[in-house]
């Protein structure tokens, strides 16, 4: 479904992986399998989060890129250009909400996976 | 002990007992334990899961889906849409506060005498201290052990001490505690002494039975008199539960009215008067790890602007909520994530004069709440001073989470610029609603209150409100050992009445 395909490109997005350089070194949302997660998700959350879940990833993901002149969606740009368009949607009224509603639901999903929980636990 | 799955409850039946309490949170368990104890039979309806210190997950999503009402995420709508923060589960919210302890304020107790004088005859001090005391020595209230308290606590103490504000290690229900930081997951190791580890099994030992995963659906009335209730389990079944004495409401400030709205009991000021304490949060960065998830989620406080409607909380929420909130987006968020053990989050709690309501629409309750001017200019003082305690705590820079200011701040007269010039529209603030109160306020006047003094409902017999929804104003600071003290009170009444 694409509407899936765009929340998950969207959140991806907003938590690559860290530099190699960095300490801890952490992967990014797409190194990860969060298929659970996203079942859990469409089970546990309320109506409005799926909604406006969906919403971000719709025009983020699939519009924004589009209205910016580029053809390939949120994911398919490279980093520069992708980094570019969420700063400036982060600086933009209504845009910073849903952007807002991408890093919540990213780092429920990030946080919650095992490798990340470890990694931050080797950090202590 | 009874405790009855209402998650493997199928088949539906017809019960009888003494009194029905609706919820199982501070309110409802403390009325069940003062009433069974009292020789009578009590049925708790709870509708959330009864979930066990070793299934407390270490995900704050997890947590969330299991035991928060819809995921943390039920909405006040106002000016914008404000998370209401709110257990499900057995205990209700207690198993996933911060387990911080306060009274009842005698400045506040006195403003309700001075409001309405028949509830000094019946919220009698004397006995609410001596309940009060009783409460805290169940549930082990002593302040916050330094041994555990971990570096964001001691920070803020650092803070406030340079600011010459009045502060404290906070009071806590724990036995134990290793500080692990997980309160608002709930606690792993059992350490909280939440309703569900202590006033729960105190009223099964001495006879209640306890339905969890049930949801109580209305309220059964014959003649006008109140005489049970009508639950639906999460296993299927419908449950009728006729109570030969009381009906006990419990189940909160938004779902207390919800419920008398839904049974069609609509007397007096039902479901208005919603009062809260929203919340705003401040993060900042310091040079060297905090680790801001080791040691009490929440050990230290501010207690110097109490009566200005302030009041300041380490905080100590899981990774996801803490990273959810940090700036920026794709690599610079993943570098801010990286750089999570350096920052720390504080939160300010507003005693907000605004005051909102609760509905019954289309089968849902929806809460009504748009913060006054006065509560802005407290969320804009509440991040001016966080901000400085932290700077003082020898932070090298503070986000204020604020829409429209969106670069860091690094000195005071920053700071004090936004004090004076910040945004006036609530809709800039990220704010979140934990403490509900007002809904069905307790009071002599009929035409201005839902309860009587003595808990009972103005308009139908054998029913009681026992919840936070009674108190009839806020109280700027956390409730539930207040909710506990009133809420024994009221079972001593339903006990008195027979």
């Amino acid at each position: 479904m694409r509407l899936h395909r765009w929340r998950r490109e969207l959140t991806e997005a907003l938590i690559p992986a860290s530099s190699p350089r960095a300490h801890p070194p952490l992967p990014g949302l797409a190194d990860l399998d969060r298929d659970d997660f996203w079942t859990r998700f469409d089970t546990c959350a309320p109506l409005h989060l799926r909604l406006g879940m969906a919403t971000a990833g719709l025009v983020l993901s699939a519009l924004l890129p589009r209205l910016r002149g580029h053809r390939p969606s949120l994911g398919g740009l490279d980093p520069d250009t992708r980094d570019r368009l969420l700063a400036h949607a982060e600086s933009t009224p209504v845009l910073c909400e849903l952007v807002w509603i991408g890093k919540v639901v990213a780092c429920f999903a990030y946080f919650d996976h095992p490798t990340v929980q470890a990694a931050m636990r080797g950090e202590r | 002990m009874t405790h009855l799955d209402g998650r493997q409850l199928t088949r539906s039946a017809n019960h009888t007992t003494d009194v029905v309490i609706v919820g199982s949170g501070p309110a409802g368990a403390s009325a069940a334990r003062v009433l069974a104890r009292s020789g009578a039979r009590v049925r708790i309806i709870e509708s959330g899961p009864w979930v066990q210190p070793a299934d407390s997950p270490v995900s704050a999503f997890s947590a969330m889906a299991q035991a928060y009402r819809a995921m943390g995420a039920s909405l006040a709508v106002g000016r914008a849409p404000i998370p209401l923060v709110q257990g499900r589960m057995v205990g209700g919210s207690s198993p996933i506060n911060g387990a911080i302890c306060w009274r009842l304020p005698r400045d506040i107790h006195d403003a309700w005498v001075r409001d309405d004088p028949a509830l000094e005859a019946a919220l009698p001090w004397r006995e609410l201290e001596t309940i009060t005391d009783a409460v805290e020595a169940r549930l082990g209230v002593a302040p916050t052990d330094p041994a555990i308290a971990g570096r964001k606590n001691a920070l803020m103490a650092r803070g406030a001490e340079a600011l010459g504000l009045e502060h404290r290690p906070i009071r806590r229900n724990v036995r134990a505690c290793r500080g692990s930081g997980r309160c608002m997951q709930g606690c792993p190791h059992g350490a909280k002494q939440s309703a569900d580890r202590t006033l729960i099994p105190d009223a099964l030992e001495s006879g209640a039975e306890l339905l969890s995963s049930g949801e109580v659906t209305s309220i059964e009335r014959r003649d006008g008199r109140a005489i049970g209730v009508m639950c639906s389990t999460a296993g299927g079944a419908r449950l009728r539960v006729r109570a030969r004495s009381a009906v006990v409401l419990a189940a909160s400030a938004i779902q207390t009215p919800g419920l008398l709205l839904g049974s069609g009991i609509r007397h007096g000021p039902v479901g208005r008067n919603f009062q809260c304490h929203p919340g705003v949060s401040l993060a900042g960065s310091f040079e060297e790890p905090v680790r801001m998830w080791e040691g009490a989620t929440q050990g230290h406080e501010v207690i110097g602007l109490r009566r200005e409607g302030l009041k300041f909380e380490a905080l100590g929420m899981g990774l996801a909520i803490l990273a959810g909130r940090l700036p920026g987006a794709g690599r610079p968020f993943a570098r801010n994530i990286g750089n999570l053990a350096h920052h720390v989050d504080w939160g300010a709690a507003i005693r907000a004069r605004a005051t909102g309501r609760v509905r019954r629409m289309l089968g849902r309750t929806f809460v009504r709440f748009r913060p006054s001017e006065h509560d802005v200019r407290l969320f804009r003082r509440g991040l001016r001073v966080l901000g400085e305690m932290m700077l003082a705590a020898g932070a090298s820079r503070v986000d204020l989470g604020v829409r429209g200011v969106a670069e860091p701040m690094r000195s005071p007269a920053e700071l004090a610029d936004f004090e004076r010039n910040g945004p006036r529209d609530p809709a800039a603030y990220t704010v979140a609603i934990t403490h509900m109160f007002g809904t069905c306020r307790m009071g002599s006047d009929p035409a201005r209150s839902v309860v009587r003094p003595d808990f009972r409902h103005h308009a139908t017999p054998g029913l009681y409100v026992a919840d936070s929804s009674v108190f009839p104003t806020n109280i700027g600071v956390n409730p539930q050992i207040a909710i506990m003290a009133l809420a024994t009170l009221c079972g001593r009444r339903v006990a008195q009445r027979g």
